[in-house]
């Protein structure tokens, strides 16, 4: 990464409340116009993290720059080239979507047209309708609006799609795509692998506060998970040995049967069902996916809240 | 910044207006009360029921009506979204407070009217006197209030606590009995609640009393005021 084109910068960063580490040691920078995916279990520092950038939390150790200014002390100045959204929609119940804009609109120095952007995020028809009439994705679309009225060039997304039907979250997806394509850098956080390998170009996965992956989300895959996962559907009982008797089998009941394999088994399978293709039904291949990679890393363990903060 | 003041006070203004609970409580229940009592009640009784009601207003509006909506704000993290951007949530509080004197104001000319055209009772003292010893009293209520909002982390517990001190005021202090139909014992320590003071300084100037025939009320209603915005700035939670 060109120096140049660094405009966060987080050097040994730790924060703990109380007895909880929310965050050791953590490092890294994001370019200019990079989506920046950060997931991790709940209670794992995501929040923590993004608050630090934001200027809301104190570290306890640790330095951090964004573009140059130093969130704690010049948080005038950041405010006004940078965007958040919080993890909950924290607007009054009976505001109504223009009064919101218009507010917010009155907050900065240099803001955008409330109109346009409602326009923009489809928001047009529900100028008058007050916030909490307003479904999921139309809340989350206001909130970005929001976080995006002084034309920030840096944004934070706290758990943006949580909650959302696909349509919405496809919606929300193409806008944040197109707001990288403007030159806007993006930090989000989510619990949704498919959205961080779909949106994100690097991707930090965080566990107990600590960085312990970080990397282009196709490279986090072919690093951390090598299994595909092979579905079968026999059309009879006539090969139930040879398969039962096949390596990496996880499951068979009656004609299914499910197999994991790394590249060889693959082969081998493969050559099977080729060979015997009469003999089966549907067959499909699943390819390794970020959230093998992230289970993988983090385990399987359900993880109580570590840090309230954090939900 | 004094434009997006402005426009988050109206803001809040509208924003009242929108809740019907608020402004059943704040604005229509004392006019219910007194068209109830209006009814109920002879004439030279009637006389003492605008104080009386507008210290139910005041107290309301301190005690139970700004410690939830802050609350309210805090719980629904809409303090912590405005200090993430350039506007202090010290405004946000302090558009909330305009707001509530605006209101408590506006009930207050309400009562004023329904006495007028209804009962056709009128003020013996000096109205802008009445308005500014209503401002004051709000003002001391409404700094007690932040206190109230400050200290606990959900609206429904702010709520119940602002209810457990309101209602001893509400029947001891001259709002709901008179003051002068407590008795000896009870009366030397409602002279700690504040409220006892509002009405005091209410009913006296509602009857021609001057300003300085009233200096205790006064100075007791200011030292509210400071003391509590100063143990609120200490004790107001943010998150």
């Amino acid at each position: 990464m060109e120096q140049s084109s660094t405009v966060i910068e987080i050097t040994n960063l730790s924060k703990s409340y109380g007895p909880i580490i929310a965050l050791q040691d953590v490092s890294l920078t994001i370019a200019k116009a990079e989506i920046f995916g950060v997931v991790g279990p709940n209670g794992a520092g995501k929040t923590t993290l993004l608050e630090c950038m934001e200027g809301l939390r104190k570290p306890d150790h640790g330095q951090i720059s964004i573009q140059g200014v130093n969130p704690l002390t010049q948080t005038a100045k950041l405010r006004e080239f940078v965007g958040i959204q919080l993890q909950e929609a924290a607007l009054p119940d009976r505001i109504r979507v223009w009064e919101a804009l218009d507010l917010y609109a009155s907050l900065y120095c240099k803001s955008q047209d409330p109109k346009y952007l409602m326009e923009q995020f489809g928001l047009d028809k529900h100028a008058n309708t007050p916030f909490s009439k307003l479904s999921g994705g139309q809340k989350q679309r206001l909130c970005i609006a929001l976080s995006l009225i002084h034309s920030p060039d840096i944004l934070f997304l706290d758990e943006l799609t949580t909650g959302l039907d696909p349509q919405a979250r496809h919606k929300i997806w193409d806008l944040l795509r197109d707001l990288k394509k403007q030159g806007k850098t993006i930090v989000l956080t989510t619990h949704l692998m498919e959205e961080a390998s779909e949106l994100c170009d690097r991707i930090a996965i965080l566990d107990f506060g600590k960085i312990i992956a970080l990397d282009r989300p196709d490279n986090l895959i072919q690093q951390y998970a090598t299994t595909y996962q092979v579905i079968l559907e026999m059309k009879d009982q006539s090969m139930l040995h040879e398969l039962e008797a096949f390596p990496g089998l996880v499951l068979h009941q009656e004609t299914r049967f499910v197999f994991h394999f790394s590249d060889q088994g693959l082969r081998d399978m493969l050559d099977l069902v080729l060979r015997n293709r009469a003999k089966f039904g549907a067959w499909t291949i699943r390819p390794p996916s970020l959230e093998d990679a992230f289970l993988k890393l983090t385990g399987h363990a359900i993880r109580e809240e570590g840090v309230k903060h954090d939900a | 910044m004094m434009r997006s003041f402005l426009k988050w006070t109206w803001i809040e203004i509208k924003l009242f207006c929108r809740e019907p609970l608020a402004v059943f409580f704040s604005l229509l229940l004392p006019l219910l009360l007194f068209f109830l009592f209006g009814t109920l009640a002879r004439v030279e009784y009637l006389n003492n029921m605008v104080p009386s009601l507008v210290g139910m207003i005041v107290a309301t509006n301190g005690l139970i009506t700004l410690p939830v909506q802050v609350a309210t704000y805090r719980e629904k993290q809409i303090l912590r979204r405005f200090s993430a951007t350039p506007m202090h949530p010290y405004i946000v509080l302090l558009g909330e407070m305009i707001t509530m004197l605006a209101m408590t104001l506006l009930g207050f000319v309400l009562l004023l009217l329904v006495a007028k055209f209804g009962y056709d009772i009128t003020v013996a003292g000096n109205i802008i006197s009445l308005m500014g010893a209503c401002c004051l009293s709000t003002i001391a209520f409404l700094s007690l209030g932040f206190i109230v909002g400050g200290l606990f982390t959900t609206a429904r517990t702010t709520q119940i606590m602002g209810m457990v001190a309101f209602y001893p005021m509400l029947f001891l202090c001259g709002t709901t009995i008179p003051l002068e139909a407590i008795g000896e014992p009870v009366r030397s320590y409602i002279e700690f609640l504040p409220l006892t003071h509002v009405v005091t300084l209410h009913s006296g100037i509602w009857f021609g009393d001057s300003w300085n025939q009233h200096i205790k009320e006064i100075c007791i209603l200011l030292g509210t005021s400071g003391a509590s915005f100063l143990i609120s700035a200490k004790t107001f939670r943010w998150e």
